[in-house]
């Protein structure tokens, strides 16, 4: 498969570094790889070949780096901005969806989660990791890179330049709001 | 929920967390006192910790029409 070798490399030191006015430029071709990658995931699927979605972004990485370039650092960065990036694109599916079967967007009472189905989920999910952004946005940041970005506890410490106890400690924290707030129970 | 109490919510409950499951909820209880309210959110997270981690959303994605028409105001 062809890669577009790009300049990410240096947009992707500028994030590390605290730049986050480079988000903006990078988004979109982060976008743009991830949608053409997975154009070519989908024939391989349906030509018997299956590829796991989390080697879809590695793939993505390598592109647009370039093999010479990649590292383990800035792998971490990039898969943190790919975690966003697939975050707003599953939420638009998901309120479409929500939208065209006239359910409602989030299932905030009790006992409602149980059943629905995984866009109603993937909703939900966002909606609580909104509300724990308000109160601890590192946490929310550590649930958004785990849950819909695939990294592990060593990649999302990188991605934050923290160390993986921290990320641990943030972890537990995240996950039982996530499994509070879905179950209907809510914190006070 | 204000930040200032989740601190003191999360300072709980990563306590918690380090203690053996079996002494868990004396050490809630007496760490508590008589703030009910606080005992009820960190059984809760203390419940939530222990499930199994959410499946990844990633095969929604990919089976969705994303690499063919893809959302207009995603990004």
């Amino acid at each position: 498969m062809e890669c577009p070798s790009g300049a990410v490399t240096v947009l992707l030191t500028r994030v590390k570094n605290g730049d986050q006015n480079v988000l903006a430029e990078l988004m979109p071709l982060v976008y743009k790889e991830l949608r053409r990658l997975a154009g070519h995931f989908m024939r391989e699927e349906r030509t018997g070949h299956t590829l796991q979605p989390t080697a879809l972004v590695h793939e993505a990485y390598l592109c647009l780096v370039g093999q010479d370039r990649a590292n383990w650092q800035n792998r971490a960065q990039f898969m943190a901005i790919a975690a966003q990036i697939m975050r707003r694109i599953l939420l638009q599916y998901a309120r479409r969806r929500a939208a065209s079967k006239r359910v409602a967007p989030y299932p905030g009472k009790p006992g409602r989660f149980a059943g629905a189905g995984r866009w109603e989920e993937i909703l939900a999910v966002d909606e609580a990791l909104r509300r724990l952004n308000d109160l601890a946005p590192q946490q929310a940041r550590i649930a958004e890179m785990r849950y819909f970005g695939g990294l592990s506890v060593e990649e999302a410490a990188e991605a934050l330049g923290t160390s993986p106890r921290t990320v641990k400690r943030d972890w537990a924290v995240a996950k039982g709001w996530l499994h509070a707030e879905l179950s209907g129970g809510g914190l006070e | 929920m204000t930040p200032e109490r989740w601190v003191r919510v999360t300072d709980v409950f990563r306590a918690a967390l380090e203690k053996p499951v079996g002494e868990r909820a004396t050490f809630v209880e007496n760490a508590c006192g008589s703030d009910a309210a606080l005992r009820r959110d960190i059984e809760r997270l203390l419940a939530g910790e222990a499930e199994p981690s959410l499946p990844s959303p990633l095969p929604e994605l990919m089976s969705s029409s994303f690499s063919k028409t893809p959302p207009r105001s995603a990004l």
